[in-house]
Parts: structure tokens; sequence; C-alpha cells
């Protein structure tokens, strides 16, 4: 006997008749390919695939994966709001009528953009760093939107749009990097915490790649000091490609970083 | 229905205090089944690591939100498991087809589900010589290489690996998804064998 749809469903729901049950069991204990095609090809999860998981998980322990505070605090914001999902704010706010292509001058001159209200509560005490993220959308030249991700290479007609995010309330500001170690600071902030888009005007802005060429690094870097150009210039040239990001350099002392990566062609 | 008692006792606790609003708990909840959830969605090599990160957030959201009408307290990792595998075949499925709100829909209806058909979760201690036995059982191959990659070596991803080996993405998770159909078969036939002897 084979597993199909039917036994399946009678076995997990006990109705299998106990006979059948162990004729079953005898079966499944020997190799059957039918068997576990019948199981590889089943398009969603039931509760024995949590029983799977956890017995993978318990007998070949994951090796890294361990939660941080500024994930565990965007959980905890989203059970307070009546939707989450950790994209939702950046992809509806973003609609690409209302962006703006800001210059780099622009982009400075903003100031806590789009800061959210909502005070941060989700990490204690205050020595430790602050937890940052740094996202962006990239738009194309025809207006489309479409996910950036670190490491890919972008045509340089595309603009990016930057969505940084702290823990707590943080100085903030991007500063891009070449690999010649040629660095300009793309923004600078105050935020009160959480998501803030890097705009214009209470706008999203999207910084240009035009003129741009090769690896280029967008360091994102948090401080609970005001933070100047001469300091975040320093930063970013400190981290040109490749230079390695895990670097103890001095003048990030007491800094929080996030970094995303594109090759500009 | 199982009539097994909760066989995680500090779990079944903290999943009580995280019900009753205890933050700490919630975190560790949080800290204790963060790295299984993470590395379920890594296994999905159609996920890029931004969606990784969104299918391990949205699981511990989903969850936190339907605590209070977990059955089995005890049984808490196996039910975040599988809410992270629908959420995470959810986000492949949004990718493939523009189509996906239904099968969205369709999905969170089935993960309601999820506490009240708990099958019988066999022995513990038990899982260790089934899986380890699995993993013996593969042929020398690609399959066996993707499989301790990913699960015994841990530290790539299964976007990474397809990198690494040079084939598509597709390819490693169909792998890894046969890898856990041969331990699921022997989950199952154990799950078999106590209906058998009528012990559930």
């Amino acid at each position: 006997m084979h597993l199909d749809a039917h036994s399946y469903a009678a076995l997990l729901e006990g109705t299998m008749p106990p006979e059948e049950a162990r004729a079953l069991s005898t079966h499944l204990d020997g190799e059957c390919e039918q068997c576990e095609g019948f199981l590889a090809a089943q398009s969603s999860a039931d509760s024995l695939d949590g029983v799977v998981d956890a017995w993978v998980g318990r007998a070949l322990p994951p090796t890294g994966g361990q939660g941080n505070d500024l994930e565990f605090a965007r959980i905890t914001r989203s059970l307070r709001t009546a939707r989450g999902g950790a994209r939702s704010a950046l992809l509806a706010g973003t609609i690409a009528a209302s962006i703006l292509v800001a210059g780099v001058a622009g982009l400075v001159a903003s100031r806590d953009a789009r800061a959210p209200t909502a005070k941060w509560d989700g990490v204690k005490g205050v020595e430790r760093p602050i937890p940052v993220r740094l996202r962006f959308l990239e738009l194309t030249h025809d207006r489309a939107i479409q996910k950036g991700l670190s490491g890919e290479a972008v045509d340089r007609s595309a603009s990016l749009l930057f969505e940084a995010e702290t823990s707590r309330a943080a100085w903030l500001a991007i500063a891009r990097v070449s690999a010649d170690g040629s660095a300009e600071v793309v923004w600078r902030a105050r935020s009160s915490g959480g998501r803030v888009q890097v705009g214009l005007g209470g706008r999203p802005a999207a910084y240009p790649l035009a003129g741009l060429a090769g690896p280029q690094r967008f360091v994102l870097v948090a401080s609970e000091a005001p933070l100047d150009d001469l300091r975040v210039l320093k930063v970013g040239r400190s981290l040109a490609p490749p230079a390695d990001l895990a670097a103890d350099a001095p003048e990030l002392s007491g800094l929080s970083l996030d970094v995303v990566e594109l090759t500009v062609q | 229905m199982s009539k097994d008692p909760p066989r995680d006792a500090p779990g079944c606790d903290l999943v009580a205090r995280a019900v009753a609003g205890d933050a700490e708990a919630l975190r560790a909840l949080y800290d204790t089944h963060r790295p299984d959830v993470h590395r379920l969605a890594r296994g999905f090599a159609g996920l890029d690591p931004d969606d990784v990160d969104d299918v391990v957030q949205e699981t511990f959201v989903r969850a936190f939100r339907h605590l209070a009408g977990l059955e089995h307290p005890g049984r808490f990792g196996p039910w975040l498991l599988t809410i992270a595998r629908n959420r995470a075949l959810s986000r492949l499925a949004r990718r493939r087809s523009e189509a996906a709100t239904a099968a969205e829909f369709g999905r969170e209806a089935e993960a309601h589900l999820e506490v009240e058909a708990e099958p019988p979760d066999p022995e513990a201690g038990l899982e260790l010589d089934v899986v380890r036995r699995v993993i013996a059982s593969l042929p020398d191959g690609p399959e066996k290489e993707t499989v301790h990659l990913f699960y015994v070596e841990g530290n790539l991803s299964a976007r990474q690996i397809a990198e690494r080996l040079g084939v598509g993405k597709s390819a490693i998770t169909m792998r890894l998804e046969r890898f856990r159909a041969k331990v699921k078969k022997r989950v199952l036939a154990e799950v078999a064998r106590l209906r058998g002897e009528g012990s559930c």
C-alpha cells in the first residue's frame, strides 16, 4: 500500500483502522520512492511538517540564526499594529509617481524625514550599540520599482530608495564610497527610532546612480551623538570596497553600521 | 486528536507566561526558536536574504498573535515551524504567480487548523537516530553533498549552496525537500505504528 491523500489524511486524523496503520507503518519503514515522492510534492505545510522540522532541528541543531534586538522590536511593533510586515511600509510609501530623484545636496539637507512617532520600547539598556538596518528599492529608468539586493549589479540609469531602521533614537547618516576611496555623504537625519525613508520634504527621494561605475558601498552610520560630515566621510573611506566590514578601526568606535554593496554598470 | 501530555515543560511555562503578557517570555521564545525558523527559511533557495528575514518576522508575528489559541503549549516548536514553512511557501507562491491572493487566504485557513490536527509526536530521543539514519542511507552524490552542506556544516543557505555548486536554485531546494520527505516518511511510519498500537 502506498501513501495517497486519503490514507495520509486518515493517518493524521486518527481515523485509519489499526491494522491498516500497522501495515502502513511497516511499508513506510522501508524504501519507497513513490511514497517519498508523494510527501515531497505536498504544496503546503501541515502539522506533521512541523514535527519533522522539529526533529531535524533537535538532531542537527542550526549553527547560526540567533535573534537580534532590531528584529524582535519589529515583531513586537507589528503585534501592536493592525497589520505587520517587514517591507510593507517601505513599499506602500514608495509609489513611483511620488518619488523625487534628488541630488546629494537635497538629501543631506533633509532632516528627520518621516520619522515614526512611536516610542521605542524593545531594547533595554543604553550601552549596547544601536541595532541598525539599511534596505533599498531600485527605481529603474522607466519608473518601475524592484527590490534591491545587496551584492548585485545595478544599471547606472537606476536610482535607489533607501530605508534606514534603528532600534531607538539615533543620529543617522548614509555615506557612499567607491573602490577608489572617493566618498560622499548621501543623507543625514535624526531619527526617533523605527523606520525612516530617505526623503526630501516629506516625500521619498531616490539617489541617482548616474555617473558612478564599479563597486559602491552605501554605509548607514548610527550614533547616539550628532554626526558631522567629516566623521561620516572618514567612516565611509575606511570601508571602501573591498575593505573588511568587520574592521575594528578607531573611527568606527561607538558607531553602529550596516552596509549595502552594489556594482554599478 | 492526541492525548499526549505536553513534552516540553519549560516551553509550556514560557508560552503560558507569554500569553499572560510577559514580554521576557516572548523574547525567550523568540531567542530559543529563531535559529530553527531561520534555517527552515534559508532552505528555500528561491528566497533571498531579505525574504528569509521577512519570513522569520512574519512567522513570529503570526505565532505570537495566535499564541493564546495554542492547544498544546509543549508543542509550540513544531507549530511555529509549520507556520514558518507556510509563510515561506506563500512567499514563493507569490513570486510565481500574480494570482497568489487566493493561495494566501487558503494557507491562512490551514494555519488555524494546524493545532487541531496535531498528530502524535513520537518518542523524544528517536529523532536523532532517525535523522542520522536517513543521512547515512543517502547514496554518495549531489543530494548527500547538499544535505551535508546545509544541515551538517550549516553555514550556507540553500541559495549560497546553489551558487557554490553551480546549479539552479530550484535543484537545491528539491534536494533538501527530498531529504525532508525521507525523514517525514520515517516520522509517518512512527505515527502509523502508534496508531496501530491504538495508543493515540
